[in-house]
C-alpha cells in the first residue's frame, strides 16, 4: 500500500484484499492442516501435564506467601532466618521493578499446628522479615491460604465452566442451530486444552487470576466465533437460493469475508490486554496483573485461531454430512463436470455479492478489468467484473 | 427524521455528563479493594459440628456478631459479607492485624447470668429520663415494669432487659405474666428442689461478690464487656481503651461475675457468674400465643438440673440473683440475662421456679422481628457457629498503592492503544470509537461509584482487570459495526444509506455475541466466590453498557455523520475513507476535494 500506485492494473496486495475481504485463503478445505497443527500443540501440552503436572500456585494448594521491601538484605539472608525458624519448603525471590523498589517474596508450605500456634508462628515470620530487611511491620504483606480453600475455587471454577458451556450450547442453539454450538464447544475446548498445555509446559504458576483469564477468554472465544457464524448464517439463506456452491465454499467465503472483522476484535482486545501484561510485568514485577495478563495473552491468541481454523471447519464438517448438502455437493460437481470451473466463481462471486444485498446496476457500472486476475486465473477465465473498481491513490497517503 | 435520530445520542451524552457531574457532586469515589488500598482479611469458613454444616442464618448471626467486634476496633470501612457457609472480612487499613484477627476469629458464646442489678442507662444524652423510668420499673414491682423499662432504651428495641421466664408454672402455680405457657408445657409431678442448689452456682466462683466494680466508667464497662467473650485474651483493648483496667480479673474470663452492656450499648448491667450456657439449649422458636409474640426454649434434658438451680436461685430472688424485677403478683424476683458473646441481648425476669418439663418460655412486649431475633440468639448458643481460617490476607498500603497505579497505567496505555489503532484504521469513525468510549466510560465511572457507594462495591485489581479487557469487548462491536458498513457501501451504496441498514445487521450480530459474553459473566459472579466475582461483575456491567452505547450512541452518531458531506468525503478525515469506499473511477479528482 505504498502510494502512487500508478499501476492499476496490478493485483490487489495481501492487506488490500484483507481489508476488503477479498481473500481467498482456502480455511475449510485445508482443515487436516490446521487440526494437526492444534493437535501437535495440544498433545505436547497433555504430554507436559501428564510428566510435570500444573505449577499451582499457593492458592490451589494452600501456603504461604510473604512479600517485604527487600532494603539491604541478601536473598540468603532472608533464606537462612526463615529455615532457623523452622520454614520449610521454603522459596525465597526477589522481584525486581516496581516503584517500591525491589521487594522479596518468600514462599512456604502451610504452617501446621494448632490455629494459635500458626498464628504466632506466621507473626513471628512477619516480625523477622521487617527486621532483616529494616522496614516497617505494616508493609510486609502477607497471604496465608489453607489447603482447602484452593479446593473450593476451583471446584467453583470447574462448575461454573460446565455451567458456561451447557447455557452457551443452549443459547447458540436457540440463536442458531445445534451444529454451530458443537463447532463453539469445539473451540473452546480447544482453547482450553491450549492454555493448559502451555501452562504445563512452560510451568507459569496456576493463579486464580489465571483461572478467571481462562473463563474471560472463553467469553472472547464465542464472540470471534459469533462473527463468522453471524455471516455463515446469513449467506446459507443465500446458498439454497443459488444452490451453485457447497456448504464448506460458503462457510469458506464467509470466513473470507469477516476475516478482517476477526483480526481485528482480536487486535483490539489484544491491546489492552497486552498493556495489561507489560505493564505487569516490567512496571510491577510478578502480580496479579502479570498473571491475568499472560493467561489472557496466550488464550486470545489461541481464541483467535479457533474461532477461524477449528469452530468453522467443523462446522462445515458437520453440515457436509446432512444430505441435503450431500446431494448439493454432488449436483454441483456433476455441473462443474459439464461446465467447467467458470461456473463455480460465478457462483461463489454471486454469493459474495448477494450476502450484502447487492445493487445489480451498480455493479454492472462499476469494472474493473483484471483486478483479481491473479485469483481467477488460477480458477479459470474470469467472466464477472469486480463490484468495485480500484481505489484511486493519492499522495502521502500510506494506507 | 433527524430529530428523533438525534434524541438517544443527546439523552446519553446528557446522561453521560451528567452522571459524571452528579458523582463528582456527591464526592462519590469508587471503594477500593483490600489488594489496592492495602489492609487485611480474612476468610472463615464454618466448621461442621456433630457431622454437618451450621444453618445460614446461623453462620449470618455470627458475622453479625463479627461485625459488632470489628465495629469496636475502630476500623473504617470493614466490609463483613457471608458467602454459603464462609464469612469474608475485609479490614482495610487495619493498624493490629494480630489483635484483629484474634477478635474475628473466635467463637462466640451465649451464657445465661443471673442478673445482680438493674440496668443503669450509660447514654448520657439519655440518662436522665432512662434512669427514672429503671428506677420505676425496680420499685413499683409490677407487670408495669415490663413497659416501663422498655422505654428506657431508645432505640425501641424495648424488651431488653424486660421479658420474663415462665418457668415450670405447674407447681409454683404461679400464673405466668402474659405468658400462658401452659399449652407448651405439660404438667410434671417433679418437687420443686428449691434451697440446695440456689448457692450452686455461686460457689464455682468464690470471688464474684469483690470483682463487682460499682461504678466504672463508661470505657471501663466496654472493656469488661468485651473482655468476657470467649477470646478474652485478645479483647482487652477496644476503641476507647486507652487505659489499662485493672479490674478484668481471671474469675472474669472464666465466667465470673462482671459488668455487662447491653447489644446497643446503652445499659449496664451487674450479672452474676455463668449460671448455664447456650449449650444446654437444644431448641428455641418463636411463636403467637394469645397474639402475643414469645419464644419457647427447650433445654436439653441433662443440663436440666443446672439450668433449674439458675432459675431457681433467680425465682427466690435468693443473694446470688437479687431481685431486680417483680411478677404480676408484685413479688420480687431476679432476672437471667441472655449474654451473646460479652453483650446482654435480653434480661427476663424469672416468673416460676424448676423447668416443668424441658420447656421454658420468654415473653415481653415483642414485636415480630424481636422475638425472632431472641429466639435466633438463643439456637445460636445451642449451637455456635465454629469458623476455620481458610485464607489469610495482608496487603501494604504500599503494595496496594503500586498495583493501583499499574492497573491504572495499563488502563490508560491500553485504552490510548485502542483509540490510535482506531483511529489510524478507521479513521473518522475511528473518533466515533474514542467518543462512544468516553461516553461508556463516563456512564461505568458513575456506576462503579454509585454502587461503591450505595452497595458496599470495591473495586479490586481483578475489577480494574475486567474494565481494561472489557475495552477491548466493547471496541469489538464497534469494529463488527464498521466493517459491515464497509460491506454495504462496497456493494456501492452511499455511506449516508448504508449507516442505517448496516447498523440494523450489525447489532443483530453484537447482541448475540454480547449477550454470550454476558451469560459467561453472570453465570462467573453466580457460581464463583473471591476476585473471580469481582472480574465477572465488571465485565457483565461493561457488556450491557456495550449494548446500550453501541443503540444509542454509535448508531445516531455514524447516521448523523453519514449525511455530512464533511465526514464522509474530507481528505484524511472522511468516513469513506475509513470504510475504504471506492469513489466512481471516472471521478477521482472529485472525491479528493
Amino acid at each position: 500500500m505504498t502510494a502512487p500506485d500508478p499501476v492499476m492494473q496490478k493485483p490487489h496486495s495481501a492487506w488490500r484484499k484483507l481489508y476488503h475481504g477479498e481473500t481467498r485463503i482456502d480455511f475449510i478445505g485445508r482443515w487436516k492442516i490446521w487440526f494437526a497443527v492444534s493437535g501437535i500443540v495440544i498433545l505436547a501440552g497433555l504430554g507436559a501435564l501428564g510428566l510435570n503436572g500444573l505449577n499451582l500456585g499457593i492458592d490451589f494448594k494452600g501456603g504461604n506467601v510473604w512479600q517485604t521491601p527487600a532494603g539491604r538484605s541478601s536473598v540468603a539472608d532472608v533464606r537462612s532466618a526463615m529455615e532457623k525458624i523452622g520454614l520449610r519448603d521454603v522459596r525465597v525471590q526477589k522481584l525486581t521493578g516496581g516503584t517500591a523498589g525491589s521487594q522479596f517474596r518468600v514462599q512456604a508450605e502451610t504452617l501446621k499446628g494448632t490455629e494459635q500456634q500458626v498464628q504466632v508462628k506466621r507473626d513471628l515470620v512477619s516480625t523477622d522479615l521487617a527486621r532483616i530487611t529494616g522496614s516497617k511491620a505494616s508493609e510486609v504483606t502477607l497471604n496465608e491460604v489453607g489447603p482447602s480453600w484452593g479446593k473450593q475455587i476451583s471446584e467453583k471454577a470447574r462448575n461454573a465452566l460446565i455451567a458456561f458451556l451447557v447455557v452457551i450450547t443452549l443459547y447458540i442453539t436457540l440463536r442458531f442451530e445445534f451444529k454451530m454450538a458443537i463447532a463453539t464447544l469445539a473451540a473452546l475446548v480447544h482453547d482450553l486444552l491450549v492454555v493448559v498445555g502451555v501452562y504445563s509446559l512452560v510451568g507459569f504458576p496456576v493463579t486464580p487470576a489465571t483461572v478467571i483469564a481462562i473463563l474471560t477468554i472463553l467469553g472472547f472465544s464465542i464472540y470471534d466465533g459469533i462473527v463468522v457464524f453471524d455471516r455463515v448464517d446469513e449467506n446459507t439463506g443465500l446458498l439454497a437460493a443459488t444452490g451453485r456452491t457447497t456448504y464448506s465454499e460458503m462457510t469458506n467465503l464467509s470466513l473470507n469475508q469477516v476475516l478482517m472483522r476477526s483480526l481485528n476484535t482480536s487486535i483490539t482486545a489484544l491491546l489492552p490486554i497486552l498493556s495489561v501484561l507489560v505493564i505487569g510485568a516490567f512496571v510491577l514485577g510478578a502480580t496479579t496483573l502479570e498473571e491475568f495478563g499472560l493467561a489472557l495473552f496466550i488464550g486470545l491468541l489461541s481464541g483467535a485461531y479457533s474461532s477461524i481454523f477449528i469452530a468453522s471447519p467443523v462446522l462445515a464438517l458437520l453440515k457436509e454430512r446432512e444430505p441435503r448438502y450431500k446431494a448439493l455437493r454432488k449436483r454441483i460437481a456433476e455441473r462443474a463436470a459439464l461446465n467447467g470451473p467458470v461456473s463455480r466463481a460465478e457462483a461463489e462471486h454471486e454469493l459474495a455479492v448477494g450476502g450484502l444485498e447487492r445493487q445489480p446496476a451498480a455493479i454492472g457500472a462499476r469494472s474493473r478489468p483484471g483486478g483479481d486476475a491473479a485469483l481467477s486465473s488460477a480458477r479459470g477465465p474470469r467472466t464477472y467484473s469486480a463490484n468495485h473498481p480500484p481505489r484511486p491513490r493519492k499522495k502521502g497517503k500510506k494506507r | 427524521m433527524r430529530r428523533s435520530i438525534a434524541t438517544p445520542l443527546l439523552l446519553i451524552v446528557i446522561v453521560s455528563l451528567g452522571s459524571v457531574a452528579a458523582t463528582v457532586a456527591a464526592d462519590n469515589k469508587p471503594q477500593l479493594g483490600l489488594d489496592l488500598q492495602g489492609g487485611f482479611s480474612v476468610v472463615l469458613q464454618a466448621k461442621k459440628v456433630n457431622g454437618k454444616l451450621p444453618s445460614d442464618e446461623a453462620v449470618d448471626k455470627a458475622k453479625d456478631i463479627i461485625r459488632q467486634r470489628v465495629d469496636g476496633l475502630g476500623v473504617a470501612e470493614p466490609d463483613i459479607t457471608r458467602q454459603g457457609k464462609r464469612v469474608i472480612i475485609q479490614l482495610p487499613g487495619v493498624k493490629d492485624r494480630a489483635r484483629a484477627e484474634k477478635l474475628v476469629g473466635c467463637t462466640a458464646k451465649l451464657e445465661l447470668r443471673p442478673v445482680l442489678s438493674p440496668p443503669t442507662p450509660i447514654t448520657p444524652v439519655t440518662t436522665a429520663k432512662g434512669k427514672g423510668k429503671g428506677k420505676a420499673s425496680s420499685s413499683s414491682g409490677s407487670t408495669a415494669s415490663t413497659t416501663s423499662s422498655t422505654t428506657s432504651t431508645p432505640k425501641g428495641k424495648g424488651e431488653t432487659g424486660s421479658g420474663t421466664v415462665g418457668a415450670g408454672l405447674g407447681e409454683s402455680a404461679l400464673p405466668a405474666q402474659l405468658a400462658p405457657t401452659t399449652t407448651t408445657v405439660p404438667p410434671t409431678t417433679q418437687p420443686p428442689s428449691t434451697t440446695t442448689t440456689t448457692a450452686k452456682p455461686g460457689a464455682k466462683t468464690t470471688t464474684t461478690t469483690t470483682t463487682t466494680a460499682p461504678k466504672t466508667s463508661k470505657s471501663q464497662a466496654r472493656k469488661q464487656a468485651a473482655s468476657t467473650t470467649s477470646c478474652s485474651a485478645s479483647t482487652s483493648k477496644t476503641k476507647s481503651g486507652t487505659t489499662p483496667t485493672a479490674t478484668t480479673t481471671p474469675a472474669q474470663k472464666a465466667g465470673g461475675a462482671g459488668t455487662f452492656l447491653n447489644d446497643t450499648g446503652e445499659a449496664r448491667y451487674q450479672l452474676g457468674p455463668v449460671g448455664f450456657e447456650g449449650s444446654a439449649l437444644s431448641k428455641a422458636e418463636a411463636g403467637l400465643s394469645n397474639g402475643q409474640w414469645q419464644v419457647n426454649v427447650t433445654v436439653k434434658g441433662k443440663d436440666k438440673n443446672k439450668a433449674n438451680e439458675t432459675f431457681n436461685a433467680c425465682y427466690q430472688a435468693s443473694a446470688t440473683c437479687p431481685p431486680s424485677g417483680a411478677d404480676d403478683k408484685g413479688t420480687p424476683r431476679g432476672a437471667i440475662a441472655i449474654v451473646l458473646d460479652g453483650k446482654v441481648i435480653s434480661a427476663p425476669t424469672v416468673n416460676g421456679p424448676d423447668l416443668a418439663s424441658d420447656q421454658f418460655t420468654i415473653s415481653g412486649n415483642f414485636d415480630t422481628k424481636r422475638a425472632k431475633e431472641l429466639a435466633l440468639v438463643l439456637r445460636y448458643g445451642a449451637l455456635p457457629v465454629e469458623f476455620r481460617t481458610e485464607t489469610v490476607q495482608q496487603v501494604s498500603a504500599t503494595l496496594g498503592k503500586d498495583s493501583l497505579n499499574a492497573g491504572l497505567l495499563a488502563g490508560v496505555i491500553g485504552i490510548v492503544a485502542v483509540g490510535l489503532y482506531m483511529l489510524l484504521y478507521y479513521r473518522g469513525l475511528g473518533l466515533v470509537v474514542i467518543l462512544g468510549l468516553t461516553v461508556w466510560a463516563g456512564l461505568m465511572y458513575s456506576i462503579v461509584c454509585y454502587l461503591s457507594q450505595n452497595s458496599g462495591l470495591a473495586l479490586s485489581l481483578s475489577g480494574i482487570t475486567g474494565i481494561i479487557v472489557s475495552v477491548g469487548t466493547t471496541v469489538d462491536s464497534y469494529v463488527v459495526f464498521f466493517e459491515r458498513l464497509k460491506d454495504e457501501v462496497r456493494t456501492g451504496k452511499t455511506v449516508r444509506s448504508s449507516t442505517e441498514r448496516g447498523f440494523q445487521r450489525a447489532f443483530r450480530t453484537i447482541l448475540t455475541a454480547d449477550v454470550s459474553s454476558f451469560i459467561g459473566a453472570a453465570l462467573l459472579w453466580w457460581l464463583t466466590v473471591g476476585p473471580v466475582r469481582g472480574f465477572a461483575f465488571f465485565l457483565g456491567l461493561a457488556t450491557i453498557l456495550d449494548v446500550v452505547v453501541a443503540y444509542m450512541f454509535t448508531r445516531p452518531l455514524v447516521i448523523v455523520l453519514g449525511r455530512s458531506r464533511f465526514f464522509t468525503e474530507a481528505r484524511f478525515f472522511g468516513i469513506a475513507r475509513g470504510l475504504a469506499r471506492e469513489e466512481p473511477a471516472v471521478s477521482p479528482a472529485g472525491a479528493a476535494g
